[in-house]
């Protein structure tokens, strides 16, 4: 196993959140919302296998929800945002997300 | 003359002296103040404007002409340009009869307004060719305008004014003209502003140079023992640079001076936290208690002053490098933290020059922060929905700005590319709201972090006579607990000149922003279940009429924003081909549950599928909305819900009933034309005052007619009698609450028709 950060960034207002990686349900967070100052809601911690995988991001508070297939090798930091436009949207990359 | 303005004089004029030495052209950008001998408009004689009119129809150009001409709509006696073949000559009879056309159309009311302050901004340092200012009135908040402007001969420039806060008809000017007497004596350069409007008489004013500064600002910069400071840069350091950045020696306080700020940075603090023991991490709350303690200036107040706190890191770690942490309490946006043990302080592997990228990381993101305090959003985050906070006016993302305000890693190319262009500055936009917005909003301390950018404050009064407004249907707006909210808007036509709109405007969702806020609460947006692609219909209303609407705003795709007792504001902006206009906001109250009942009730009766029966006037699918609604009408059979809930559950009787079937089919359910009315007699007649305060008089008819109309077809005649006599004696009794209604119910949809 392997860590993978998923960072709950723009767009959270009082929003549930549910990950799940391939089909085991991981991680579930109420009431989040983006600290504007900062462009975060909220940082989880999941175990991902090593290899390839689905991460499935889910706002059921918004109707919205999204996947994608990751490699832990090319990418443990996925950054999640709810666009102006209402869109899921995930970004992902090798370098921790910073923020200020 | 004192010894002091003597004083004051020679040093203006040593400083004179050395730009004429230095051969600089004159730069006239800053902050002007009223002159104390102005005639203000209060006061003003006829022959005191005559004069002022007659000296600005010397200047009064053909751009001007042409600007009044295109931002008016032809309710107004314009000002025509002049051919381009004949140029206007300084002080021509011409140009003088083009200002007293607007002077005999002026209606010359007297409004005792005072006029403040005038900021110019139209070179220097990012030059926004932006004018602003203010005046007072007494008893009123300030009111304060922007223009945006065009050069219009030696220091003469032209301009409209696009904004105003607040929206009010005390101040009716649409364009500007500023001719600024420029001297290298900062005391003898002055400026005049004629403020113009078709139909409203000319205001000229003198303003005399107070600053080359727009505001002023301080910071005082404290450092916690175990943490680092950054309070100036050398640009040359790192070799990723823009080839034109001058290499020098930069503060954040020059940064601050070029963005229009008159900066200070008082003496900042030590700040030992060897007593701290083993917890070294920040939480907002010690930060908030710090600033409380070692700022030297702290107070629970607006003023134009900021704490900055270098200390090592925050509770979050490493991965936050700096935070406009105050977002407590009643004063926002007045301190700020940057930790220097964060990722600000680690050059990635292979930098080339780690220390030079330690220092501008920790320089950046200083300014940034403090960028924050002059509430700054990041620059991806300036076009957002509305329950993300309330933009000051709308502006466009600016995600691959180099800013201050924008994240080095964000833009494409990443890092490298951000600092490969990256001049140590703000972008326009920002600059705009840094020095032109109105002061509240920027000032720390002030308007709440990412709120209060006054929504409501940012469109100007319609120029095209046209007006929205947002009402309830009875005296005070007051809702019981559960009781759909249902709201009344009107386009009004207040010009004196009939006006044509699209009879449906008001029943496009997509035209219209819908704005919700509960007291203490963030804003949200009411997104209605359905949006509609009408057909446009024309209508001529004329002055005095308005199209109505009813608007459910109750529930929505975001759930039901308004369910939950205690006060609101709403507001309403309505987009038009153009222009925008923006309603009254209007203040609510959801009242408390007055039963056991009806709290039992809400939580079956406060879901998508019950806010869907309501704002579709009834289904017959959604069998847990109608038991919902049924045991309203059961259990609550007094309550204003019930009568909603009738409706609901009346109205998909009336008529035969199409069902999607699993084999994708449908299925046509029966009408019950009798069943249907029995209840919807009891939902408009029983209680029919009652029932149209709740429903709102425009769906209040809207439902008796269409029941009428129903039970005339099944041969019920008597009880379409019944329903059409009740709704006269509705529209009798609203005429006694507002005598308006009546007319508008009658007239405003056949206004095309009549005409």
């Amino acid at each position: 196993m392997s860590k993978l950060s998923v960072d709950l960034q723009e767009g959270f207002q009082n929003d549930t959140v549910r990950v799940r990686v391939d089909d085991a349900a991981a991680l579930e967070r109420e009431g989040l919302s983006t600290r504007r100052q900062i462009g975060l809601a909220a940082r989880l911690e999941l175990e991902a296998p090593e290899g390839s995988f689905v991460l499935h991001v889910e706002v059921p508070t918004r109707a919205l929800a999204t996947s994608e297939r990751l490699d832990a090798a090319r990418g443990a930091f996925v950054g999640v945002n709810i666009t102006a436009g209402g869109k899921l949207e995930l970004r992902v990359q090798a370098k921790e997300f910073w923020y200020a | 003359m004192s010894d002091q303005q003597k004083a004051k004089i020679a040093a203006d004029e040593r400083d004179g002296e050395q730009r004429e030495g230095t051969s600089l052209a004159v730069e006239v950008s800053g902050t002007y103040v009223c002159h104390p001998f102005n005639p203000h408009r209060a006061a003003s004689t006829d022959a005191a404007l005559s004069e002022s009119a007659n000296d600005d129809a010397a200047g009064l150009d053909h751009e001007l002409a042409q600007l009044l001409v295109a931002s008016d709509s032809g309710e107004h006696t314009l000002v025509r340009p002049r051919s381009a073949a004949q140029p206007a000559r300084e002080g021509s009879e011409a140009e003088v009869a083009a200002l007293e056309e607007v002077e005999r159309a002026s209606i010359g009311v007297p409004i005792p307004l005072t006029a403040r302050e005038l900021r110019l901004d139209v070179d220097g340092r990012y030059p926004q060719m932006t004018a602003s200012g203010n005046f007072s009135a007494p008893g009123r908040p300030d009111i304060h305008w922007i223009a945006r402007l065009k050069a219009a001969g030696p220091f003469r420039w032209v301009g409209r004014i696009w904004y105003q806060h607040p929206a009010t008809p005390l101040f009716a000017y649409s364009s500007v003209v500023i001719q600024v007497t420029p001297s290298v004596y900062a005391v003898r350069r002055r400026a005049r502003v004629t403020f113009l409007a078709p139909g409203v008489r000319a205001l000229t004013l003198n303003y005399r140079f107070h600053s080359h500064f727009f505001h002023r600002f301080e910071f005082e910069a404290d450092q916690v023992t175990n943490a680092a400071i950054t309070l100036d840069i050398d640009t040359g350091a790192h070799p990723n640079r823009p080839p034109s950045l001058p290499v020098e020696r930069l503060s954040i306080r020059e940064v601050y001076r070029r963005a229009g700020f008159d900066t200070r940075r008082r003496a900042g603090n030590q700040i030992d936290v060897g007593g701290a023991g083993a917890n070294g991490t920040w939480s907002e709350s010690e930060m908030h208690d710090a600033m409380q303690v070692h700022w030297s200036r702290f107070a629970n107040l607006p003023q134009w002053s900021m704490w900055v706190l270098f200390a090592h890191m925050h509770d979050q770690g490493t991965s936050l490098g700096g935070i406009m942490f105050d977002d407590i309490g009643p004063n926002h946006r007045q301190g700020t933290a940057i930790f220097t043990g964060a990722f600000i302080s680690q050059a990635p592997a292979g930098e080339t020059a780690p220390a030079a990228w330690i220092e501008r990381m920790r320089f950046w993101t200083a300014v940034h922060e403090m960028g924050h305090g002059f509430n700054l959003a990041h620059s991806w985050q300036k076009e957002h929905p509305a329950d993300w906070g309330t933009p000051w006016i709308p502006t466009p993302n600016e995600v691959e700005a180099r800013s201050f305000m924008n994240y080095p890693y964000s833009v494409s190319g990443g890092e490298t590319a951000f600092f490969a262009d990256f001049e140590f500055r703000f972008s326009d936009s920002e600059l705009l709201f840094m020095r032109h917005a109105p002061p509240p909003f920027v000032e720390m301390g002030n308007a709440n972090w990412f709120e209060n950018h006054g929504f409501e404050q940012i469109v100007r009064p319609a120029r095209s006579g046209l007006g929205l407004s947002l009402g309830v249907n009875r005296k005070r707006a007051l809702y019981q607990f559960l009781e759909p909210i249902v709201l009344e808007l009107k386009l009004y036509n207040h010009a004196q000149q009939r006006r044509t709109v699209d009879a449906n405007v008001l029943s496009n969702p997509e035209a219209l922003t819908v704005i919700i806020r509960k007291k203490n609460g963030v804003a949200r947006q009411w997104r209605p279940y359905a949006s509609y692609c009408l057909q446009r219909r024309p209508v001529e209303l004329r002055p005095g009429q308005f199209i109505p609407e009813s608007l459910f705003i109750s529930a929505g795709t975001n759930g039901w924003d308004l369910s939950e007792p205690g006060d609101y504001t709403i507001q309403v902006a309505l987009k038009l081909p153009t222009e925008d206009l923006v309603s009254n906001p209007l203040a609510l109250r959801v009242a408390v549950p007055q039963s056991r009942g009806e709290e039992r009730l809400a939580q079956d009766y406060f879901t998508d599928a019950v806010g869907r029966a309501l704002s579709f006037d009834g289904t017959r699918e959604l069998k847990k909305a109608n038991d919902a609604l049924n045991e309203v009408v059961v259990q609550l059979s007094d309550h204003p819900a019930a009568q909603h809930a009738k409706i609901a559950l009346a109205m998909p009787m009336a008529r035969q009933y199409k069902v999607l079937q699993d084999d994708h089919s449908f299925f046509g359910q029966a009408a019950q034309v009798e069943e249907a009315g029995k209840v919807a007699k009891e939902a408009l007649l029983d209680s029919k005052d009652e029932s149209a305060e709740t429903l709102g008089h425009v769906d209040y008819a809207y439902y008796v007619d269409r029941f009428a109309g129903l039970l005339e077809a099944a041969g019920d005649k008597r009880s379409a009698g019944e329903l059409t006599r009740a709704k006269q004696s509705v529209a009798s009794s609203r005429r006694a609450l507002d005598a308006d209604i009546d007319h508008v119910l009658k007239t405003a949809p056949d206004a095309a028709a009549a005409e």
